[in-house]
């Protein structure tokens, strides 16, 4: 330490040492930036070849749905090979540039801004956590580029879309009328529904969604008791004991894995599932790998990538040849079509300028490993063929339960209408910009 | 009735997690935050053993051991060297901790949902006065009984145990009668880890298993060591059933409040009996905040601020100017949010480095300023100078509330009230759900507009927002150093330094930490109040007790001897994190990695070195 | 007016008496010494005149005023100082810096919060003459921690005089110091007391220096007050010598 200090003055004067890191600091920090990730050194070294066209995915990573993030991740970035493979779009290779947003609002933020101003991303995807689909949202309209996502949302995102914004995924009041379709359809005495509730917007908009639905179908008049419980719950005996009290018809469950798979294992003992029957509202995939043998029969609604389903169950394979594995969650073929949906979205744009890409999304129909869909124009969500409500069970060669039984329900009796969207959810349609 | 044998036996795993913090805590002074982080652990090596070799009993007697044995090696490596620190060293480590363990999970197990196959033993369940009750849940308060039984043994009648409490009654001593502490120190943490450990088996055949599980246990053991008192097993179940059989009734019959309540009783607590029901006061020394800086000869001539320092702050600032001129856009984006991180840091580091209070309730006023304004921007008024004036207003009070609670406690005390605070702050932010958006959080918060009598001056543009955001950061800074350098400072240093000999010239020690801890809640507050705006989105996390840690660890790597420290800290902080995150997935080994090196080896941070430097070249 | 009386003071812990029923009463610019073997009580006595313990029994009267009770804080500022046998001080602050706190406390200029410290002549001024006055002078620019021993006893009752009190509480002054340190100790004691009239009360081990330099000696002995009185009346007290057996006196 001595000998350096010594060099460092006979170099000469004063050198404020405070100063002098702090200033080298930025200036190799803006030197780095620049250079990583400023385009202002790309055009040296593409001259010759095709540019890239950057699209960004804003997944949950780490935390507690990592899980369902790198699935996801892993569905997307076979595209990305396929996509590439087959020479690109429009003879571009295709970049997918994953980040990392914790499910947490001010983190996705910053790592969006970072994708479209350092990286200048054409498209912005994402995410599973709702509150970061809203930021991502407000972000992509910001800085006008073109956002889409193939999860879950909860309606409450609904507000903050605009022209530059696609959902293609199967929203909670969709799930819930699929519930009270099938019961329609299965179930139509039934009077009694509990509901499991997680503490938080999503558990309360689902809840509200599923009432709206019983109240509006032939199961009206029954009666609907919600059971709150909080998010990462340790103990729910408490609640098992309510409900087993309580004595349902029906079991409405729309908890994330983690705390579905700890409330199933604490009821074995209560046999719930012996006295009512279980209804889940979608993504049950994770919850029958980590269940394993030990879970219980119930119904639950899927994705048509779920692998019961014929795209899924293709798609399977190919996820089984990439990773391995079986897929570890009914998403990850939706973000497979996803990056598809976006290819097909540019190739019938002849560009990637975000307005250009809208239109072309506007209308465009995929069918793909995630089953057929179209994008409506006014309000950008999807319509499908049908939703899907599978009976869970153990089926020979498979590593966890799948669909024993399938009940299809025409899309229209479970679709959020354009006038819903915009009465009911405040989606401020038509989008001015 | 069901609910009383439920909550027994959520309360005996909490039992058998919180005494190994107890053992932790009382006999090496440690605030373990990794405690959760080796429960699940234990919970993970579990469903390891039982998948590998199909049985569950063997998980049992391995998962503790292995947990033990890694909580020794983390002991011997990483916390032994830093006890003759201060204590937000050992700390601060075991934060970084987490982060390591949990990537280290990830790699080994991936990130999906696990759970463990229940041994057919255990699977069924009897009923009993017509209430089912699950084997399981009798095996749990089985093992808990038998580890309170094993406890008791130890303690009180190997010499083992009895030369453990020894030694937890003065250290000192201890090693002066010639017991080798250290090693026993190693042991205990052993022994608490493997509590961690067998808490985690026994939790895995309840719950789902999965990092991130295990938050909620931590925040439930450490306010069951508190409420039940260090040192006393006693204490710890008669707290873990209270707390156990709260969560559960709670959860039944009050779900809106039932987290909150853990809190307020942590809160009381701490607050009126800071021994617990049955325990002791920790033992701790008052350690110099400051690391000395070596053996240098003489000092500057003058006392306090000198001509060069001023001459750095303004040399950084014109820097800070010219910086968006010469970087790329995102920079000059990522650049004001780490000014407004800066400020945060720097007016935490005021009642730090400057006073020696180490405080964990800053995230709850930065929070209190951050809704507030947004609140009032969404929903009151579209006039920044009235939403930022009430957001000062509200972030003050929160302030004046903590502080006036929190300053008769000291040292480690004072950071668990504190924290306690923010535990409570938050879960009160994330239940109201109708004003803050609960965990959603609040988006949509529009830009600054300040109305200037006619004129309106929307801040709009990234580089708006900067210039913005430097000239509020650059006045708070130049606020703070002239306060640091008048009178009042010096009496905020005589109180880190010694606030015994402080009492003795005459000054109440406590009126000055209020008014100290008021002043740092302000300049918190306006960080809060500038950082919603600009984000245009808040959630409950930003007031998570967990992001208290953020100015800690920045203040430490930028040198909390000085004002511009801890804003130096952050400048590296998020440059590091936002190139590691985009390199890798596995960021958090990094960070936590990182974090524990700088804790160890670099404690002066990146301006205690520079000054150290410059006091020896000055000399020469 | 006595500047300090203890009245029928007793400190129990519990069972054990620290104190037990002293007392005594201190003229102004005595400069007193309070011996006794060790477990005496000395500290204690101390310690219930600064107000770290509220004696059991009995009041402590400082030039007239009650005192036992207030906070320390309002005891100091009544005008007295106290250093420490284990020497407390700022240790990272230098000498000057050390000083200057409590020439702020006394000058009451400790909640400015927007005036310069360093561009207050008055303090500086105070700072410096205190400093002349322990001696230290030269060494203003140092930082504690790296004084001598010697020096950094000098420095403890050069931040007790900050308040310019009237009365001067020393503990053990000369602990841990060689033979030429405690001279130099016992040197500055006897000038600051000389120079500023200031009373002095003194506890010590150190015999010699006891019958060199104090005006009166108090003698404690299992919380007891045993013996008041002159240097001469003391050295003959039969049963101070026999307090003592076993000590060296």
């Amino acid at each position: 330490m001595a000998k350096k200090d010594k060099k460092s003055t006979l170099m000469g004067g004063h050198i404020d040492r405070r100063g002098f890191f702090k200033k080298s600091g930025l200036i190799s920090a803006g030197a780095v930036g620049a250079t990583l990730f400023s385009p202002l050194g790309t055009p040296f070294i593409h001259a010759k070849a095709k540019e890239p066209i950057k699209v960004g995915f804003c997944e949950v990573l780490s935390g507690l749905f990592a899980g369902i993030g790198t699935a996801e991740q892993k569905g997307a970035m076979l595209a990305e090979k396929h996509i590439n493979a087959s020479g690109g779009i429009m003879g571009r290779p295709l970049k997918v540039i994953y980040e990392d947003t914790q499910c947490k609002a001010q983190d996705a933020a910053r790592v969006a801004k970072r994708l479209i101003l350092e990286e200048d991303i054409v498209a912005l995807h994402g995410e599973t956590c709702t509150s970061v689909t809203k930021v991502l949202s407000q972000v992509a309209r910001k800085y006008g580029i073109l956002h889409w996502d193939y999860e879950v949302d909860g309606t409450s995102a609904y507000k903050e879309m605009h022209k530059l914004d696609f959902r293609l995924g199967d929203d909670g009041p969709t799930q819930m009328r699929g519930v009270v379709r099938l019961a329609e359809r299965k179930y139509p005495k039934f009077k009694k529904w509990a509901v499991l509730v997680p503490d938080y917007a999503w558990g309360h908009d689902c809840l509200k969604d599923f009432q709206d639905a019983v109240a509006n179908s032939t199961l009206k008049g029954g009666e609907v008791k919600p059971f709150l419980h909080k998010f990462g719950e340790a103990d729910f005996s408490g609640i098992i004991q309510q409900i087993a009290d309580y004595q349902p018809d029906g079991l409405v469950t729309i908890s994330w894995a983690g705390d579905m798979v700890t409330f199933l294992r604490q009821q074995k003992p209560y046999k719930l599932y012996d006295k009512m029957v279980g209804f889940h509202y979608g993504n049950s995939v994770g919850i029958c790998k980590a269940m394993g043998d030990q879970m219980v029969p119930l119904w639950s609604g899927m994705d048509q990538g779920h692998p019961s389903l014929p795209p899924g169950k293709k798609f399977n394979e190919l996820y089984q040849k990439a990773y391995g594995e079986w897929v570890s969650e009914d998403t990850a073929a939706c973000y497979y079509d996803s990056l598809m949906i976006l290819k097909k979205a540019i190739e019938k744009a002849g560009e990637t300028k975000p307005m250009a890409m809208a239109k072309a999304m506007e209308g465009l129909e995929y069918s793909g490993y995630a089953g057929w869909l179209k994008i409506r124009e006014m309000s950008h969500l999807p319509i499908k063929k049908a939703y899907h409500m599978g009976y869970m069970g153990p089926v020979p060669g498979a590593p966890y339960w799948l669909a024993t039984e399938i009940v299809p329900i025409p899309y229209g009796e479970v679709m959020v209408t354009d006038g819903e969207a915009r009465d009911k959810f405040g989606m401020p349609i038509p989008f001015k910009s | 009735m069901a609910y009383v044998i439920n909550g027994l036996t959520f309360a005996m795993m909490l039992f058998v997690l919180s005494a190994g913090l107890n053992i932790i805590l009382g006999f090496l002074g440690v605030l373990n935050f990794a405690h959760g982080a080796l429960f699940i652990l234990g919970a993970y090596v579990t469903y390891a053993v039982t998948q590998t070799l199909g049985d569950f009993w063997l998980g049992l007697l391995i998962a503790p051991l292995v947990v033990g044995l890694f909580g020794m090696l983390i002991e011997f490596v990483f916390l032994r060297p830093l006890y003759k620190r201060h204590h937000v060293y050992t700390i601060l480590l075991t934060f970084g901790l987490i982060l390591v363990i949990y990537d280290i999970i990830k790699i080994i197990w991936g990130s999906d949902v696990k759970t463990v196959v229940t041994p057919p033993l255990l699977s069924g369940s009897f009923t009993l006065f017509g209430e089912i009750i699950p084997v399981a849940s009798v095996f749990i308060i089985l093992v808990g009984v038998l580890t309170a039984g094993g406890l008791w043994f130890i303690f009180k009648k190997t010499t083992f145990g009895k030369i453990l409490t020894a030694i937890s009654l003065d250290r000192e001593i201890a090693n002066a009668l010639g017991f080798n502490v250290a090693r026993r120190g190693t042991l205990a943490f052993g022994l608490g880890a493997l509590l961690a450990g067998l808490a985690g088996v026994l939790g895995s055949l309840k719950l789902s298993i999965a990092a991130g599980v295990d938050a909620e246990f931590l925040i439930y053991s450490f306010a069951i060591v508190v409420i039940g008192g260090v040192g006393s097993f006693r204490g710890t179940l008669l707290a873990s059933l209270i707390v156990g059989e709260m969560s559960v009734l709670g959860g039944v019959f009050l779900p809106e409040l039932s987290m909150s309540l853990i809190f307020v009783l942590l809160v009381v607590f701490l607050t009126l009996y800071p021994r617990g029901m049955f325990g002791r006061e920790i033992e701790q020394m008052h350690v110099p905040v400051v690391p000395y800086l070596g053996n240098v000869a003489t000092a500057f001539q003058r006392l306090s601020a000198t001509q060069l320092s001023l001459l750095s702050s303004l040399l950084v600032v014109a820097l800070l100017v010219v910086a968006p001129l010469a970087l790329p856009k995102y920079w000059t984006y990522l650049l004001a949010e780490i000014m407004v991180f800066a400020l945060f840091a720097i007016s935490f580091n005021v009642l730090f480095g400057f006073t020696g209070m180490l405080s964990f309730g800053q995230a709850s006023i930065f929070g209190a300023g951050a809704y507030t304004i947004s609140l009032m921007l969404i929903h009151v008024t579209g006039n920044w100078w009235l939403a930022f004036a009430a957001s000062l207003v509200i972030s003050t009070g929160v302030a004046v509330i903590i502080g006036l609670m929190s300053i008769h406690r000291s040292e480690i005390y004072f950071g668990m009230l504190t924290m306690a605070f923010a535990m409570l702050f938050y879960s009160i932010i994330y239940k109201w759900n109708s004003l803050t958006g609960g965990a959603d959080g609040l988006s949509g918060i529009p830009s600054p507009v300040l109305k200037f009598g006619f004129t309106e001056v929307e801040i709009l543009t990234p580089l708006a927002n900067y210039y913005f955001i430097l000239v509020v950061v650059a006045i708070c800074y130049f606020i703070l150093r002239t306060i640091m350098n008048s009178p009042f400072g010096q009496v905020l240093l005589a109180i880190r330094e010694n606030p015994t000999r402080t009492e003795f010239l005459g000054l109440p020690v406590k009126k000055y930490k209020f008014i100290a801890f008021v002043i740092a809640g302000v300049f918190t507050g306006v960080a809060g109040a500038l950082f919603a705006p600009f984000a245009g989105t808040i959630d409950a996390l930003a007031s998570h007790w967990s992001k208290s840690g953020e100015p800690i660890f920045m203040s430490l790597i930028g040198g909390i001897s000085t004002l511009i420290g801890p804003g130096v800290g952050t400048l590296f902080y998020y440059v590091l994190h936002s190139y590691i995150v985009s390199i890798t997935e596995y960021w958090q080994l990094v960070m936590g990695s990182i974090l524990i090196t700088v804790v160890m080896l670099f404690p002066m941070g990146i301006t205690g070195y520079a000054k150290k430097f410059i006091l020896s070249f000055k000399s020469s | 007016m006595e500047i300090l009386r203890i009245q029928d003071v007793t400190m129990s812990f519990g069972k054990m008496n620290a104190l037990h029923e002293v007392n005594c009463a201190v003229e102004p610019h005595e400069l007193l010494a309070v011996i006794g073997p060790n477990g005496a009580g000395k500290t204690t006595f101390f310690n219930v005149i600064t107000g770290k313990y509220k004696p059991s029994r009995g009041q402590v009267f400082f030039k007239g005023e009650r005192i036992d009770g207030l906070s320390r804080p309002q005891i100091i500022n009544k005008g007295i100082g106290r250093s420490f046998q284990v020497v407390n001080l700022f240790p990272d602050l230098t000498v000057a810096a050390n000083v200057r706190i409590g020439v702020l406390a006394h000058q009451k200029q400790t909640l400015r919060l927007f005036k310069n410290v360093d561009k207050m002549a008055e303090v500086d001024q105070e700072v410096e003459r205190i400093l002349d006055l322990v001696h230290l002078g030269d060494e203003a620019g140092v930082v504690a921690t790296t004084l001598s021993h010697g020096d950094q006893k000098c420095l403890e009752m050069g931040m007790a005089l900050t308040n310019h009190p009237a009365l001067l509480l020393l503990d053990e002054p000369t602990a841990g110091m060689g033979p030429e340190e405690t001279r130099q100790s016992i040197e500055l004691i006897k000038d600051v007391w000389r120079k500023t009239g200031v009373t002095i009360v003194f506890t010590e081990h150190d015999l010699d220096m006891v019958f060199n330099i104090s005006t009166r000696v108090l003698v404690l002995q299992s919380g007891k007050l045993i013996a008041d009185g002159s240097v001469k009346d003391i050295r003959n007290n039969p049963r101070v010598k026999e307090a003592y057996l076993g000590e060296e006196a």
